[in-house]
C-alpha cells in the first residue's frame, strides 16, 4: 500500500468535537498521519481512534489520580524512531551479551549472537510476514480499561518490535536493553511467548540516551503456557528528563509460574502498569516492586492481578523509598472473579519516607466476587524505626551508617528473591548509588 | 440468640418488619426543583436572609456539578425533577409543646417500631428529638438539658432561636459546594437536629434522634449540626427505619460535627432503612455526607456505625484532625444482603501535630450484594508525629456476593506512621462444624460467628444500641446461609 494521508480518518473526526487537544495528543496524531499504511492498518487505526477518543489520562481518571501529565501533555513529541545515533549503541550501560532495541527497533547484529536452542527471536516485521494471525492475536486491543490506553497508542505507532518464543528451559538469562535515544517519543513493543513446560529469565532494561526530553511508551506482553516458568525483570534507568510509560501484560495458563520484578531507579516521570491474568488452575504470580524515589522523581506503579480461574495464587510485594522531593505511588489490586474459588492472594507494601518533602501514596485494593478465597493485604508507611536505629547506635555505629544499613536491609525482602544470574549484583550496585551514604554501604558489602 | 430450632425457610420468607406507611396528611411541595422551590422551602420555614442566600448559592453551584460516578455502585439515574423536596406532617395549628399534643397516629407509628417514645425516653433516660419526615414533632427532656446549658433542638428552631450559632458553624465543616449530594442538601434541606454543648459541660444524657422517611416520593434532606465547645462532651445516637415502598427514595443528609479544644463528640448510627426486596426492587438510596472537624487541641471525634439497610449506601463519615493531639475514630459494621450495595468507609485528614486516628471496618456480604470499603488516610506535611491504624475485614457468605477494599494512603510527613491491614474470607467450615457438632443450629452458629466478627465495633456502641445492633444483624442476614 502506498503512503496515504489519514486526514479523513475516523480518528480525527472523533476528536473534532472533543475538548481542545493537548500538544502531545496532536503530536501523536501527527506521528500517526506520517506512518505508512501497512497490512495492520485497520487494526492500528482502530487503536488510534480509541486512544484519541479516550484522550490523555487526567487526575480525574481513578488510576491516574496521583499522576499529573500536564507537563507531558504540553510537550509536542516528534517520532524518535529511525534516527538512532551511533553513540546510543555504544552506551556503557550495555553489557554483552544483550539484545539492544533502539527507539523500538531491534538491533539485527545482536540477534544473531543470542540465538540458542529453544529460543526464537525475530522482529515483529518478520513475524508479520511469517505468521500474521499470531501477531494479530497479540495486537488486538488489550482492554478498554483506562490504564491500557497507552498500550493502544503503542499498537498504533510502534515501528517495529521483538517477538521471542521460548520452547525449552533456558539456562542463561536473556537480556534486552531498550535505548530511548534523543528527543522524541519511542514505542517499543516486545512479545514473549513461553511454550508449555519452558523456562526462562528475561531482563528488560530501559535506559535513555542524551539529555533531551524523551518519552518512551513501551509495551511488553508475556504469554506463559501450561507449566511454564518465567522470571521477568523490568528495570527503569532513564535519564533525569526522561518520561516513561510502560505497560506489561501477562497471561498465565494452568500451572504456570511467573516471577516479576519492577525496579525503578531512574527517570523523571515513570508510570508502570502490570496487568496479570491467572487464567487457569494452578497459575501463580509473584510480583515485586522496588521503587526508589530520588531527587524530584515521580514514580507511579500500578499492579493488577486478576484471578479468573480456581486454585490460583498471587503475591505482590512492594518496597518504596522516597527521598528529596520525590513522590512514589504504589497501586496494587487483586481481582477475584466469580467462580475463581480457592484463590489466594497476598499484598504487602511498605514505604519509607526519608525526607520532609517526599510523598508516598499507596492503594492496596481488593475486589472479590466469590466467597471461598483467602485474600489479605498489609501496607505501612513511615520512617526508620527509632528502636532499630537506637540498637545500631548502641553497638557503636554512627548515625549515618546505621541509617544506611537499615535502609538497605529494608529493601532486602525484594533483593533476596532475585536470582543471581539475572544480574542481582548490578541491580544492587545501581540501587546503592541512589541511597544516601552509598559509599559507606558499598564499603560494608 | 434463641436456642430453639428455627425454620430457615420461614425466616428467609420473612418480610421487612418495619415496612408500613402511616396515613397522615402531609403538606408537600409538588415534585421538581428550581430556584423557586428553594425559596419556597426557605419561606415556609420563615428563615432569615443569610440562610436563603446560602441555600441559593448552594443551589446555583449544584447546577454546575455532575453526579459522582466513582463509587462502586450501580443504580438507575435519579430524576431530580421527580422528587418532592418538602413534606411536613400537618399538625393541629401550632407545633406540639408536649407529648400529649403529638398526633396519636405518630405515636402509634413509633410503637409499631418498638420504640414507644415516652416509655423509651423515660426508661432509658434518653432525650428524643424524633424527626418524622422533615419537621420535628416532639422533643423531650428539654428542661434537663436546658439546666445544663445544652441546646438540643430541631434545626429550624435553632435557626430561629440561635441564628448566630447557625450562621457561624453551618457549612464550616461541609461547605455548601463540597460534593454533589452535599450541595443538593444545602439547597433544599428541610430540617434536622442541632446540638450545642457549651464550654466545660458534659452532656447529662445520651442524645438521640429517630429518623423516618414517610410520605411517598419525598426525598429526605436532613441537616445535623453538633458543636462541642471547649472541654465539652456529648454522645449522639442516630437510628433509622423506613416504611416499605417499591420506588427508590433518595436520602441525602449532611452531618457536621465541630469539636473545639479538649471537646469530645461520639456519634453512633444504626441504619436500617428499607433495603429493597429479595430481587433488589425498591429500597432507599442513602447518599450521606458526614464529617467532623477536631478544630481544637486534644479534641476527639468518634464515629460508630452499623449499616444494615438501604438499597445503596454511599457514606464516608470523616474526621479532619486540625487541632494538635486530636483523635479521630471510625468503627463500622456494614452488612449487605440480597441485591444491596454499600460503598462506605471514612476519611482521616491529619493536619495537626501528633494527631491519631483508628479505623476498624467490618464488611459482611451475602446473597448478590456488593460491599465496598473505601477509606482515605491523608497525612499533610504539617502533621508531625501523626499515627494511623486501619483494619478492614470482609466476610463473604455465598458465591455470588462481592467484597471490595479500596484504601487510599497519602503520606507527606516522614515522621508519620500509617498502617493498614485487610483480609477477606468466608466463614470457616471448621468454625461452623464445631458449632453444629455441639448442637447449635446452622442459623445460630452463623449469627454467633458473625457477632464475634463484629464484636470489636459493637463494643464501641452505647448500651442501648448494642442490643439493637446485634438483633438487626441477625435479621439482616436471615437466610444468607442455608
Amino acid at each position: 500500500m502506498s503512503a496515504t494521508a489519514h486526514s479523513a480518518s475516523p480518528a480525527t473526526a472523533a476528536a473534532a468535537g472533543a475538548a481542545p487537544q493537548s500538544a502531545a495528543l496532536r503530536s501523536f496524531e501527527a506521528q500517526w498521519h506520517a506512518r505508512r499504511a501497512g497490512p495492520l492498518h485497520a487494526l492500528r487505526e482502530s487503536a488510534m481512534q480509541r486512544f484519541v477518543q479516550l484522550g490523555l489520562p487526567t487526575m480525574r481518571d481513578e488510576t491516574w489520580r496521583y499522576t499529573n501529565l500536564r507537563a507531558l501533555a504540553a510537550h509536542a513529541y516528534v517520532d524518535a524512531a529511525g534516527d538512532a545515533p551511533a553513540a546510543a549503541l555504544q552506551s556503557d550501560s550495555l553489557r554483552s551479551p544483550a539484545l539492544r532495541i533502539v527507539n523500538g527497533v531491534p538491533c539485527a547484529a545482536d540477534r544473531a549472537r543470542l540465538l540458542e536452542n529453544g529460543l526464537e527471536i525475530m522482529p515483529l516485521s518478520e513475524l508479520l510476514r511469517g505468521d500474521p494471525v499470531l501477531l494479530r492475536g497479540f495486537l488486538e486491543p488489550l482492554s478498554d480499561a483506562d490504564q491500557q490506553r497507552w498500550a493502544l497508542l503503542n499498537t498504533a505507532l510502534f515501528v517495529d518490535g521483538l517477538y521471542i518464543r521460548i520452547t525449552a528451559r533456558l539456562a542463561a538469562p536473556l537480556r534486552l536493553v531498550h535505548v530511548t535515544a534523543g528527543p522524541g517519543a519511542a514505542h517499543p513493543r516486545v512479545i514473549i511467548e513461553a511454550a508449555p513446560g519452558s523456562a526462562a529469565t528475561i531482563v528488560e532494561e530501559h535506559v535513555s540516551h542524551g539529555d533531551a526530553d524523551s518519552l518512551c511508551n513501551s509495551v511488553t506482553q508475556i504469554a506463559a503456557g501450561a507449566g511454564a516458568e518465567i522470571e521477568h525483570y523490568r528495570i527503569f534507568r532513564g535519564g533525569p528528563r526522561a518520561a516513561h510509560i510502560d505497560t506489561l501484560d501477562i497471561r498465565q495458563a494452568g500451572g504456570s509460574r511467573c516471577k516479576q520484578f519492577t525496579i525503578c531507579l531512574g527517570g523523571a516521570l515513570l508510570r508502570t502498569n502490570l496487568e496479570a491474568r491467572l487464567e487457569a488452575a494452578g497459575a501463580a504470580l509473584d510480583s515485586y516492586a522496588l521503587l526508589v524515589g530520588h531527587g524530584s522523581r515521580h514514580a507511579d506503579c500500578v499492579n493488577i492481578a486478576t484471578h479468573s480461574a480456581p486454585d490460583t495464587r498471587s503475591r505482590q510485594t512492594a518496597r518504596i523509598i522516597a527521598s528529596g522531593d520525590s513522590r512514589v505511588i504504589f497501586n496494587s489490586k487483586v481481582i477475584v472473579c466469580t467462580g475463581a474459588v480457592r484463590s489466594e492472594s497476598m499484598q504487602s507494601c511498605r514505604g519509607l519516607l526519608m525526607s520532609p518533602a517526599a510523598e508516598i501514596d499507596t492503594r492496596p485494593q481488593l475486589e472479590i466476587h466469590t466467597d471461598e478465597v483467602k485474600c489479605a493485604h498489609g501496607a505501612t508507611t513511615g520512617r526508620l524505626d527509632p528502636d532499630m536505629l537506637f540498637y545500631m547506635l548502641s553497638r557503636g555505629l554512627d548515625r549515618r551508617t546505621a541509617q544506611s544499613l537499615l535502609v538497605y536491609a529494608f529493601l532486602a525482602d525484594v533483593m533476596t528473591d532475585m536470582s543471581p544470574a539475572a544480574g542481582r549484583d548490578s541491580i544492587d550496585s545501581a540501587l546503592l548509588a541512589q541511597l544516601p551514604e552509598s559509599d559507606l554501604l558499598r564499603g560494608l558489602r | 440468640m434463641s436456642s430453639k430450632p428455627q425454620d430457615v425457610e420461614a425466616l428467609i420468607g420473612r418480610k421487612y418488619q418495619h415496612g408500613f406507611v402511616t396515613d397522615i396528611e402531609s403538606d408537600s411541595l409538588p415534585p421538581g426543583l428550581d430556584e423557586e422551590v428553594v425559596r419556597a422551602i426557605s419561606r415556609k420555614k420563615q428563615e432569615p436572609a443569610f440562610l436563603l442566600d446560602w441555600r441559593l448559592k448552594a443551589f446555583r453551584h449544584w447546577l454546575t456539578m455532575r453526579e459522582p460516578q466513582w463509587a462502586h455502585v450501580h443504580y438507575q439515574r435519579i430524576d431530580y425533577q421527580d422528587i418532592s423536596y418538602y413534606s411536613a406532617p400537618r399538625t393541629p395549628a401550632n407545633a406540639p409543646k408536649s407529648l400529649e399534643e403529638v398526633d396519636p397516629k405518630l405515636l402509634a407509628t413509633y410503637a409499631k417500631l418498638g420504640i414507644p417514645l415516652h416509655e423509651r425516653a423515660r426508661l432509658a433516660g434518653v432525650a428524643v428529638d424524633a424527626v418524622f419526615d422533615s419537621v420535628s414533632v416532639a422533643t423531650t427532656f428539654k428542661d434537663k438539658l436546658a439546666k445544663a446549658g445544652v441546646i438540643f433542638c430541631s434545626f429550624s428552631d435553632a435557626v430561629h432561636h440561635h441564628p448566630e450559632l447557625v450562621e457561624r458553624y453551618l457549612g464550616s465543616v461541609v461547605p455548601a459546594a463540597d460534593n454533589f449530594f452535599a450541595a443538593l442538601n444545602s439547597a433544599v434541606f428541610s430540617d434536622g437536629s442541632f446540638v450545642y454543648v457549651p464550654a466545660g459541660v458534659r452532656c447529662p444524657m445520651e442524645l438521640s434522634t429517630y429518623f423516618r422517611i414517610n410520605a411517598a416520593k419525598t426525598g429526605q434532606f436532613e441537616r445535623t449540626l453538633i458543636i462541642a465547645a471547649e472541654g465539652a462532651s456529648v454522645s449522639y445516637l442516630e437510628g433509622c427505619t423506613a416504611p416499605m415502598r417499591d420506588e427508590n427514595q433518595l436520602h441525602a443528609a449532611v452531618v457536621e460535627l465541630v469539636a473545639l479544644d479538649d471537646a469530645r463528640i461520639k456519634y453512633s448510627t444504626v441504619q436500617n432503612w428499607y433495603p429493597g426486596d429479595e430481587n433488589g426492587i425498591g429500597g432507599i438510596f442513602n447518599f450521606v455526607t458526614k464529617r467532623g472537624e477536631c478544630r481544637g487541641r486534644n479534641s476527639k471525634i468518634s464515629w460508630t456505625q452499623v449499616e444494615t439497610g438501604s438499597a445503596i449506601t454511599w457514606k464516608y463519615p470523616s474526621c479532619v484532625l486540625r487541632g494538635d493531639n486530636s483523635v479521630g475514630e471510625f468503627y463500622s459494621v456494614a452488612v449487605t444482603n440480597n441485591y444491596q450495595q454499600a460503598d462506605t468507609g471514612t476519611k482521616m485528614i491529619h493536619i495537626g501535630r501528633n494527631t491519631r486516628s483508628t479505623i476498624v471496618s467490618k464488611g459482611i456480604s451475602a446473597g448478590h450484594a456488593e460491599n465496598t470499603y473505601r477509606g482515605q488516610v491523608k497525612i499533610l506535611p504539617s502533621a508531625e508525629g501523626a499515627r494511623n491504624f486501619t483494619q478492614c475485614d470482609s466476610l463473604l457468605m455465598g458465591a455470588k456476593c462481592a467484597a471490595h477494599t479500596f484504601p487510599y494512603m497519602e503520606v507527606k510527613n516522614p515522621t508519620a506512621v500509617v498502617e493498614h491491614e485487610a483480609s477477606t474470607s468466608k466463614i470457616g467450615e471448621d468454625q461452623l462444624f464445631y458449632c453444629l457438632q455441639r448442637g447449635i443450629s446452622q442459623e445460630d452458629a452463623v449469627n454467633m460467628i458473625v457477632s464475634g466478627f463484629c464484636k470489636v465495633v459493637f463494643k464501641e456502641l452505647p448500651m442501648e444500641f448494642a442490643v439493637e445492633a446485634q438483633n438487626l444483624l441477625s435479621v439482616s442476614l436471615e437466610g444468607a446461609v442455608g
